[in-house]
């Protein structure tokens, strides 16, 4: 993942705790402010209000107050070392106008923003209009009126939307139809590697044998990813060797995914004391990310394969939320929560901070880079010191690492000027249509 | 007629599931994913060892459908004798005792009206995990209403009707006027919805399926196989279709046992 | 006859009263719904914060009583996924529903009674066979499938009709033929099968015996007998067509209170959840004392049973 400049056009600290943002100039909001640093210093006052119904309001926490040096540039002052401050601002801070911080303005009602297309109308759960901006912006001049967001929840319908006309951009596509689509004439398939992984997190607190390293890796090598992603996935899925991929701080291109060794995985097994194998209940969700079923119905039946009897058990996501966070599932089919390595992707393996999605797993190195890392403000450095957690993780696999999925978005070709982002968010700037 | 039709439908798809382990050339769970959506033997691409061809893993559907038929008819006719028994119950009290027992039930009928079946479905699975028993459990649940209500309407035009009048004057018991007589004079219709129900609870458990919320893998069930092939209806429409021919064969065949029943041969 | 509709109302507040009850009890049982509130890499404190700004970290029934008092002044809470009042959000949805429901009942009734009626009184013949089976075929298919089928039909392949969305009269004709379908196979098969009982009933051979018209005998005794069962199921369908069909309004992206309804369950929306049901259940509640009266008009051996 890389920044790219848009409100802040670049970004420095100073000293330890002090973060310096220069802001674009001639940024106005739809409302007609003219965006500043005042605007950067009343959002975050806001985001971290706890009477404001923020939930990522704790991951401004280290932030003390801001400062406003000059109208385009602002200081932010932290308690503390904050390295990921710009990641943090990037992924869950919108800059709001003093219209909606001063509370003039309902912010669920009526969205102000400073984009090319502004807020119209929003029917909740059914369709919001957005129309093109007067003011330029500087992400290039809208060339299109209106556009309409519609949730149109069945996969097929979505496709005959996309089909017939009658949508111009559709995701996610389901791997499976994307044969269909390019059969399609007037249609464009637009794929990317998303950031997060897909992996099974076994859980050692509630599996005793997933306490031993070997039985992890004997799972490891008892999964057939490679056949999962070319039956399964149908190719929409790129190969995991670890825990931290590509994009994350701390990816190791020299990392080899463990290999299809179904007979390694045996002995393993067999080292470890169970050479009769046991029994394991897999959860899944269902719909929740592309063919989480089908891939935990396909992983279940490699592992009972070595002798790890695997059962598939489906559930509504509020239930499978609570058994991750009450650690009660055996293991479970998941995607990696958070793409911030120091914010969110480590607690998972932080035994003391036992994150959402930490299930046992516990190693005293990786808690020390875990948490030295955080208060490293150096990139390199903080890079090697990830590198070294995703070698650990690599060896000692808490989870299966499975792969990252493709963001998949289908679009009609008379579409110009549009490009996918691996945050998953849409830019409408340049979009024009032929 | 009607009946022996129906009789030999129902009989054979019986049989079928009764002697699936040993007529099915796979296990209904045995996966090879080389042969995802492998078509019908007879069209080009597919073999015989997959006669009715291959769902996305790669399972036998044939082998799916002959152990499909137990699950499929095991939730269809238990949740039916179960709804069906419960909702006849109550309209028949409701409805020949009127007063409080009726406004009772005429409350709990409300009551029960009030929520949508998915949200008792979505409530239920998710407070007790998901499974066979509790999903013939809330499809009961949410059908005996129906038998109730048509129970109820029946038993109120037949109560006053002379013959059980005739009855409770010669100094019936309620008891035996309920079971003797009345019951067997509101039975017609009451089979023809029970009847038609058979096809309703293969419906909600296909309809369950498509929100996630059918039968747990691998374990195959008709509904929930016409849910999964959904998917690949353009590219594998055997995977809907097969499925769904087997719930529309189960449907006609206990339709027309029901009708026949009904009259008697 | 006032008294009674008097008495049926004060019924529906205790039915209501007892279903708020229920959906609270089961939402809370099947999960907690702070934690689909806030993302799962949200920080613990800010769970905890979160759950207070919601007042879910009050006990059950004190929630429950806060809820009543708001409920009793109108106010059935704010949905907390849309931040607006859920009985807005609910209300915003009932006319796309009402309008589905109330087609696919007319298309059913202008089908199938006549169908029923016209295969009841020659049951056994060729016509009465085909009909039969039509009617089962209808009644097993799974409406996803069958919708799905018709969208690809009619909106991808013949390019005639919209796939989804509701923006005029003619998005109507997919969902509601995917409705009606199972409605109408249903009705048929009622009607026929309660106009050739009362055909072969006495009071009709003696009718019939006394010189009266085989189209008098259908229109004055077959049919209001017939009404009768239909009446019940019609009244229960347009009660489970109002509480929105989930299924057809989530493949055919229908703005219907059904699809609210199940994403509000899904994401554990509490309030949308409750105002749903209670604004369904009215609509129940209501339409079923539309048939009973139906009843009394049909059936006149039928009296005022919870009026005594």
């Amino acid at each position: 993942m890389k920044l790219i400049p848009w409100l802040a056009t670049s970004w420095r600290t100073i000293g330890d705790t002090t973060w310096e943002l220069k802001l674009r100039d001639n940024v106005y909001f739809h409302n007609g402010e003219k965006f500043g640093a005042e605007h950067v210093r009343d959002t975050i006052t806001r985001f971290k209000d706890p009477g404001v119904r923020n939930v990522y309001a704790g991951q401004l926490r280290p932030v003390k107050d801001v400062e406003v040096v000059n109208p385009l540039t602002a200081r932010i002052h932290t308690d503390g070392p904050f390295a990921l401050l710009a990641e943090v601002l990037s992924l869950y801070c919108e800059i709001l106008p003093k219209a909606i911080t001063r509370g003039e303005v309902d912010l669920t009602k009526r969205a102000i923003g400073t984009g090319p297309y502004h807020f119209t109308e929003w029917q909740p759960g059914q369709r919001m209009v957005m129309d093109f901006a007067e003011r330029p912006h500087f992400s290039g001049q809208p060339k299109l009126r209106r556009f309409v967001w519609r949730p149109v929840p069945e996969a097929a319908t979505r496709l005959v939307e996309l089909k017939t006309g009658a949508a111009h951009l559709i995701t996610p596509v389901d791997p499976i139809q994307i044969p269909e689509l390019e059969a399609t004439k007037n249609v464009d398939i637009i794929a990317f590697r998303q950031l997060a992984s897909q992996i099974i997190v076994l859980n050692s607190l509630k599996v005793r044998q997933f306490q031993d390293v070997r039985v992890r890796q004997a799972l490891n090598y008892a999964t057939d990813v490679d056949m999962l992603i070319r039956t399964v996935m149908r190719g929409a899925a790129y190969r995991l060797a670890s825990a931290i991929g590509p994009g994350i701080p701390g990816y190791d291109e020299s990392l080899r995914p463990y290999p299809y060794d179904p007979d390694r995985g045996r002995q393993l097994l067999a080292e470890a004391g169970f050479r009769d194998g046991f029994e394991v209940t897999l959860m899944t969700p269902e719909g929740r990310y592309l063919n989480d079923r089908l891939a935990s119905e396909a992983i279940a039946a490699m592992w009972t394969r070595v002798g790890v009897r695997t059962r598939v058990q489906v559930m509504d996501w509020s239930p499978f939320v609570q058994g991750v966070l009450g650690k009660t599932h055996d293991a479970f089919f998941f995607q990696q929560v958070g793409v911030l390595l120091d914010a969110t992707v480590s607690i998972n393996f932080d035994s003391e901070r036992k994150g959402a999605a930490w299930e046992g797993y516990t190693n005293e190195e990786a808690n020390r880079l875990i948490q030295d890392a955080v208060k490293t403000l150096d990139a390199n450095r903080r890079n090697d010191m990830y590198k070294r957690l995703n070698q650990i993780l690599y060896r000692e696999c808490p989870w299966v690492y499975l792969w990252n999925q493709q963001g998949v978005y289908a679009i009609q070709k008379r579409v110009k000027g549009w490009a996918a982002h691996t945050d998953g968010i849409i830019r409408l700037g340049g979009i024009s249509l032929v | 007629m009607q009946f022996y039709a129906g009789a030999a439908i129902v009989g054979i798809i019986v049989t079928v599931a009764l002697l699936a382990p040993w007529l099915s050339p796979h296990g209904y769970a045995d996966q090879d994913l080389l042969r995802s959506l492998q078509p019908p033997a007879w069209t080009r691409g597919g073999d015989w060892s997959y006669p009715l061809s291959a769902d996305r893993l790669g399972r036998d559907l044939l082998a799916r459908l002959m152990f499909g038929a137990r699950v499929s008819i095991a939730v269809a006719t238990l949740s039916v004798l179960l709804g069906g028994g419960l909702g006849t119950g109550l309209g028949l009290l409701a409805g020949y005792f009127g007063r409080w027992v009726d406004r009772t039930i005429a409350r709990l009928i409300d009551v029960q009206l009030s929520f949508p079946p998915v949200f008792i479905a979505i409530a239920i699975m998710a407070a007790l995990g998901q499974s066979l028993v509790k999903l013939i459990i809330v499809l009961a649940f949410v059908s005996w209403v129906q038998y109730a209500r048509v129970a109820r309407a029946n038993t109120l035009s037949v109560r006053e009707r002379e013959f059980v009048l005739a009855a409770r004057a010669l100094g019936a018991g309620e008891r035996r006027v309920l079971l003797r007589h009345v019951l067997p004079s509101i039975l017609p219709p009451l089979l023809v919805v029970g009847a038609v129900n058979i096809s309703n609870v293969i419906l909600a458990e296909a309809a369950l399926s498509f929100l996630g919320l059918g039968v747990q893998p691998p374990t195959p069930a008709w509904g929930s196989m016409v849910s999964e092939g959904r998917a690949v209806q353009t590219l594998a429409w055997w995977n809907t279709v097969f499925p769904g021919m087997a719930i529309a064969l189960l449907v006609v065949g206990a339709n027309l046992l029901g009708d026949g029943l009904q009259r008697g041969r | 006859m006032a008294r009674y509709l008097a008495q049926r109302l004060t019924h529906l507040a205790g039915v209501l009263l007892a279903v708020s009850i229920l959906v609270f009890l089961l939402i809370h049982l099947s999960g907690d719904p702070v934690r689909l509130l806030t993302p799962l890499d949200a920080k613990p404190e800010d769970v905890a914060r979160i759950r207070s700004l919601y007042g879910l970290d009050q006990s059950i029934p004190v929630q429950y009583v806060n809820f009543l008092k708001k409920a009793l002044r109108g106010d059935l809470g704010e949905s907390f996924r849309y931040q607006r009042p859920a009985f807005e959000l609910v209300i915003h949805r009932l006319p796309a529903t009402a309008l589905l429901a109330f087609v696919t009942i007319a298309l059913t009734i202008a089908i199938g009674i006549p169908v029923g009626l016209w295969t009841g009184s020659r049951t056994g013949s060729a016509a009465d066979w085909i009909a039969s089976v039509a009617t089962f075929v209808f009644i097993s298919l799974p409406s996803f499938w069958l919708g799905v089928l018709l969208i690809l039909v009619f909106a991808d392949r013949l390019r005639w009709l919209p796939a989804s969305g509701f923006e005029s009269p003619i998005y109507l004709v997919l969902p509601s033929l995917t409705l009606a379908v199972y409605t109408t196979g249903l009705i048929t098969r009622l009607v026929r099968t309660d106009v050739h009982d009362v055909l072969t009933q006495d009071f009709i051979r003696t009718a019939r015996a006394k010189g009266l018209g085989e189209r008098r005998v259908l229109s004055r005794h077959a049919l209001r007998n017939a009404m009768i069962s239909a009446a019940t199921v019609l009244g229960l369908q347009l009660g489970t067509l109002l509480g929105g069909s989930v299924v057809v309004e989530t493949v055919f992206a229908w703005p219907g209170v059904g699809w609210l309804m199940l994403q509000a369950i899904q994401t554990r929306d509490l309030p949308v959840v409750r105002a749903a049901v209670l604004v369904v259940g009215t609509a129940f509640v209501l339409i079923n004392l539309v048939v009973d009266l139906l009843y009394l008009y049909l059936d006149p051996r039928i009296r005022y049973d919870y009026a005594r």
